[in-house]
């Protein structure tokens, strides 16, 4: 990948811009009319869904103005059949499956990241551009092989399948590298004078500057393990749903309970909502992740 | 599985929810429920099984049943260790893509011992010696396969050996809302094509709206090629029919109906498959399974209805028959207790709890009089059993289901006529299925 | 800092250290990416049907039946549809709100938000939303109705025609070759949630980009009395130029793997217009059980998207 150097500090804090060329206070309202419509494009979907969400299916399907958005007859039901179906369970699926990943991806990514930024070391360049490489190619071209194996370690339908194979990636690495690489060289130095071993000047100097990148990485590993279908959905393919996470329990739902389109609401919202607070708390982190990658996102 | 038509198994389960409102015996709510009456055929004795002196230990039976059905599955496995104390079930339910669960398990060597196979992929199963016959256990244990209904024991019998016992079936019959068919001026539900065709006009030309609510879909067109005489294949499965006239037949029949607005698919209504359609009042006549009345009853309990047999084709009556077995796996390392558990599951006094529920149609057909008291309205579902034909696929021919739905598909949209769609069928059928 | 007085390391150590600061991430790299990556090329030669443990050599029997069943053709033809349509859209639309946020326009921190959200949304999540919002009597009929337009029929998600097929049509066109037929309604309506979903990612890629520009080239042309049109595409698309690159090849790479919007809401259907390469590989794989010939789609997908990136990349050092 031909990384396009936007490192953390071209993001989000939004500079006040002067205005270009003569863009008139007309068109300034203009612009604003249409960022609040497409703003309204945004939301008008979730919104939608979580009305539904508080329906009877029968007034989920009759839709008028007054009731599109605000329930006729609010209920919980949809709720209920949702937890009933064992939504919690999920939900604590999902959260276990992304602890384990941001544990493991902080742990495995920032020490190869570190090594492969500092350490020297023979076939170290070959070993990170071949790791690079495999960035390109999509889950869904491992599949096959990755249930094969996932099989023969007697890993499928197990919790094993949902975290083994994503303790590490190759994006977690690249941005754990770049990060230590902005690191300036003459703290380490100044502590390998003074005699430090390798391992103490990773614990006493670089990784105290490193809780940003980390911080990234977490939340990078959450998103992606939050809303991880492709492998989960074949992996654990048949199992009882009291291994499903929630975007595999609202797409088996989905199959098993056609016409209920208030439950499914309510699931999409449960899977949601988290998502959402998150966000709205860590936000400078996402988009900065995604920059820095481009990769995923 | 393609979904693209709605399997039986998920209907199941989206009615499995209510069905806690059908319990078991007796407390059956809903139009067609009547108090049982002391049964008109004799019980059938329960005879413990021969083989039983043999067998032992542990099997694991692996199904596809939902939450409802798991609570009858496990009282029925409690019934069973009263007379077998020596077997061990371990059951393990499959909640989605069960199929995908069970090949994958065929290949990793350890499949359950006992699971359900379903009539669409039967022959592709028997044909690549996944399960094990049971002629001989049969034998043994004088059990007369002729008490179950003719179409189940044929599509799991191949190259004349037996590979399962039926567990349950639905053929597709009519359901339809009486009153609307009486203002359309129509008397009683057709009885063949023509009398289909007139019946959908005079309720169009009533209501204005479309009469009956059917997908494209090729487990739905089989009912007319069945009525047209034809199939997919030949009896001995050695041969593909599906180059015949019966087909043409079936499908102008079909495409015609549908280019003059006499049926429509259930999407273009606004519902999800034509149960809804039926449910929300949008059409007032589906062919559907048995399926539809727990579903019914969940969505739409007041809702009057009536059944009927298909109305019949040039070649006479037909229906596709949809059903489940209790096979044994080829590799089963304790086959003698699988067919104790097979044996027990499908003999009367265990299918008699089992049925009692409505959610599928008993196999046997000593069961016949105690389900029609239960759900005297079924009755034409009961008597479609006569000439109902299992749906079979054939080896490799789950693939063909899928893009037999996809000819249907672009036919239905225009984009190809009659001719053309039935030349993707068959090319479908040469190409996926292994004869 | 006092630190306890050891050697000082040696390049033994660093070596040492080195391998295994890097051995578990490389274990769990090999495991599940290297070996697989070598599996899968192998087992692309052979045939495998899941049930049966043989796994017989076919050599390129597999890749010769990508020409000559019709699904590949097909779900190829969809995904070139799916990314021509998506990729310049979803490009140009980020292009143009982030130019829009990126004036003195109050609430723009909201607004970045806002249009964020999708894009780390589950796709689950969306493409059920979508699924419901695309029904006969859903949300996206009904205002199109209360507005006066007309609706599809079929409705969307059923919809196989082809939308250029559509449009031509009334011209007199009539039996159009499939691979100009154009997406179908079905799948222009995935099409459309796609965009919906990532035209945020995008806007705010583009906004870093335009945040780092230099503000004195456009003065000079302020100066010189260029329209702001004009500076929009002298100035700034030009100094773009990587990003916007970037971002077509993200999105080319995107495009074509898309799975999991097919897997909940279409498999494929109607009339396999919505048949992805992506979907195709699980198609093949899992419900056909035709593991070895998935596989050799898998490669082929693969190499499709290498193809895809080296031209990108070829075409931005000519640019340069």
């Amino acid at each position: 990948m031909d990384p396009l150097v936007l490192t953390e500090s071209t993001i989000p804090d939004l500079k006040e811009s002067r205005p270009r060329g003569r863009v008139s206070q007309a068109l300034l309202i203009v612009g604003f009319i249409v960022l609040v419509i497409v703003a309204l494009i945004m939301f008008v979907p979730f919104l939608f869904s979580l009305a539904t969400s508080f329906k009877t299916p029968p007034d989920a399907t009759k839709l008028t103005f007054r009731t599109m958005f605000w329930p006729p007859a609010p209920t919980l039901d949809a709720y209920r059949t949702a937890f009933d179906s064992n939504i919690g369970r999920w939900f604590l699926n999902s959260a276990l499956v992304a602890v384990v990943w941001i544990v493991g991806r902080i742990a495995m990514d920032t020490l190869a990241g570190y090594a492969f930024a500092r350490m020297h070391f023979p076939g170290r360049d070959l070993i990170f551009t071949l790791m690079l490489a495999t960035m390109m190619i999509p889950g869904i071209v491992l599949i096959i092989p990755r249930f094969i194996l996932l099989q023969h370690l007697h890993l499928l339908n197990t919790y094993g399948a949902l975290t083994v194979p994503f303790l590490a990636d190759v994006f977690g690495i690249f941005l754990m590298k770049q990060f230590f690489e902005s690191i300036p060289l003459d703290l380490e130095e100044a502590a390998r004078i003074d005699g430090a071993s390798r391992y103490q000047i990773f614990r006493t100097i670089v990784l105290p500057n490193t809780i940003p990148a980390l911080s990234a990485l977490a939340i990078f590993s959450f998103q992606g393990s939050w809303n991880n279908f492709v492998e989960p959905v074949i992996f654990i393919s048949g199992g009882n749903t009291n291994l499903y996470t929630l975007p595999v329990g609202l797409a088996n739902f989905k199959s098993l309970y056609l016409t209920n389109w208030p439950v499914l609401m309510a699931i999409a919202v449960i899977t949601t909502v988290p998502m959402a607070l998150f966000f709205l708390v860590f936000q400078r982190y996402f988009i900065s992740g995604n920059l820095v990658s481009g990769i995923k996102g | 599985m393609t979904r693209s038509s709605i399997s039986r198994r998920s209907l199941v389960a989206s009615t499995a929810a209510g069905a806690a409102a059908i319990s078991v015996a007796g407390r059956v709510a809903g139009q067609d429920a009547s108090p049982i009456a002391s049964p008109a055929s004799p019980e059938a004795a329960f005879a413990m099984s021969r083989v039983a002196e043999r067998a032992s230990g542990e099997i694991r039976f692996v199904t596809f049943d939902n939450d409802e059905a798991q609570k009858t599955v496990n009282e029925m496995i409690g019934m069973f260790n009263g007379h077998y104390p020596n077997i061990t079930v371990k059951f393990e339910p499959v909640a989605a893509d069960y199929l995908t669960k069970i090949q994958t398990d065929i290949a990793a060597g350890n499949a359950g011992d006992v699971f359900y196979v379903q009539n669409e992929y039967a022959q592709d199963f028997m044909s690549r010696d996944v399960l094990l016959a049971i002629d001989d256990y049969v034998a043994e244990d004088g059990i007369d396969t002729g008490v179950y209904f003719d179409p189940l024991i044929t599509a799991y019998t191949w190259q004349d050996k037996l590979y399962g016992l039926p567990k349950d079936w639905s053929p597709l019959g009519a359901v339809y809302d009486p009153d609307v068919l009486t203002s359309a001026g129509v008397e009683s539900f057709p009885t063949d094509w023509d009398g289909l065709r007139d019946t959908l006009q005079k309720v169009k030309d009533s209501t204005g709206n479309v009469g009956l609510a059917l997908d494209p879909n090729f487990d739905r067109f089989i009912m007319f090629l069945y009525q047209a005489g034809g199939n997919i294949l030949n009896d001995d499965a050695t041969e593909i029919i599906l180059d015949s006239d019966a087909t043409s037949q079936a499908l102008d029949y079909m495409y015609g109906l549908y280019t003059d607005g006499l049926i429509s698919p259930s999407a273009d209504l606004g519902a999800q498959w034509p149960g809804d359609a039926f449910a929300q009042g949008l059409a007032p006549i589906v062919f559907e399974g048995n399926w539809m009345f727990p579903f019914l009853q969940l969505n739409a309990p007041d809702k009057t209805y009536e059944v009927a047999e298909l109305p019949a084709g040039p070649a006479g009556k037909g229906t596709p028959a949809f059903t489940n077995s209790y096979s044994i796996f080829a590799g089963s390392k304790n086959p003698d207790a699988a067919w104790v558990f097979v044996n027990y599951m499908t003999s009367f006094e265990a299918q008699k709890f089992a049925n009692t529920s409505g959610l599928a149609i008993p196999a046997r057909k000593d069961l016949e009089d105690m389900y029609l008291e239960l759900f005297p309205l079924r009755k034409p579902y009961l008597d479609s059993g006569a000439y109902a034909t299992a749906v079979l696929y054939g080896p490799g021919g789950q693939k063909f289901a899928g893009d037999a739905n996809a000819a249907l598909q672009s036919l239905w949209a225009g984009q190809i006529d009659t001719e053309a769609c039935k030349q993707e069928m068959v090319d479908a059928a040469n190409t996926d299925i292994n004869i | 800092m006092a630190f306890r007085k050891t050697t000082s390391p040696t390049a033994r150590e660093d070596m040492i250290s080195g391998y295994l600061f890097i051995a578990p991430a490389l274990i769990v790299l090999t495991l599940f990416v290297f070996w697989p990556i070598v599996q899968i090329i192998w087992l692309s030669f052979h045939e495998w049907s899941v049930i049966t443990p043989e796994k017989p050599w076919v050599g390129l029997e597999n890749y010769r039946n990508l020409t000559k069943t019709r699904d590949f053709p097909i779900a190829l033809r969809n995904t070139v549809w799916l990314s021509v349509g998506v990729v310049p859209i979803q490009t140009l639309i980020g292009l143009f709100l982030a130019v829009i946020a990126n004036q003195k326009i109050r609430g723009r921190g909201f607004f970045r938000m806002a249009f964020y959200f999708p894009s780390i949304s589950s796709t689950v999540v969306i493409s059920v939303i979508f699924l419901w919002m695309y029904q006969q009597n859903g949300l996206i009929n009904f205002i199109l109705r209360k507005v006066g337009l007309p609706t599809p029929m079929p409705p969307w998600m059923s919809n196989p025609n082809g939308v250029i097929a559509m449009a031509l049509k009334p011209l007199g066109v009539d039996h159009l070759n499939p691979w100009l037929a154009g997406p179908s309604v079905a799948l222009l309506s995935i099409m459309m949630m796609i965009i919906w979903t990532s035209v945020g990612g995008t806007m705010v890629i583009f906004l870093a980009g335009l945040q780092g520009l230099s503000q004195d080239v456009y003065e000079a042309a302020a100066l010189d009395g260029a329209t702001a049109t004009q500076q929009f595409w002298q100035i700034t698309v030009p100094l773009l130029k990587p990003i916007i690159f970037f971002v077509v090849t993200l999105g080319l790479i995107g495009t074509f793997q898309v799975f999991d919007q097919i897997f909940v809401m279409s498999q494929g259907a109607p009339a396999k217009t919505t048949l992805t390469l992506g979907y195709l590989v699980y198609q093949e794989g899992f419900t056909n059980f035709a593991m070895g010939y998935a596989s050799a789609i898998a490669i082929a997908l693969f190499l499709i998207i290498l193809a895809i990136y080296f031209v990108q990349r070829s075409v931005l050092r000519t640019d340069q």
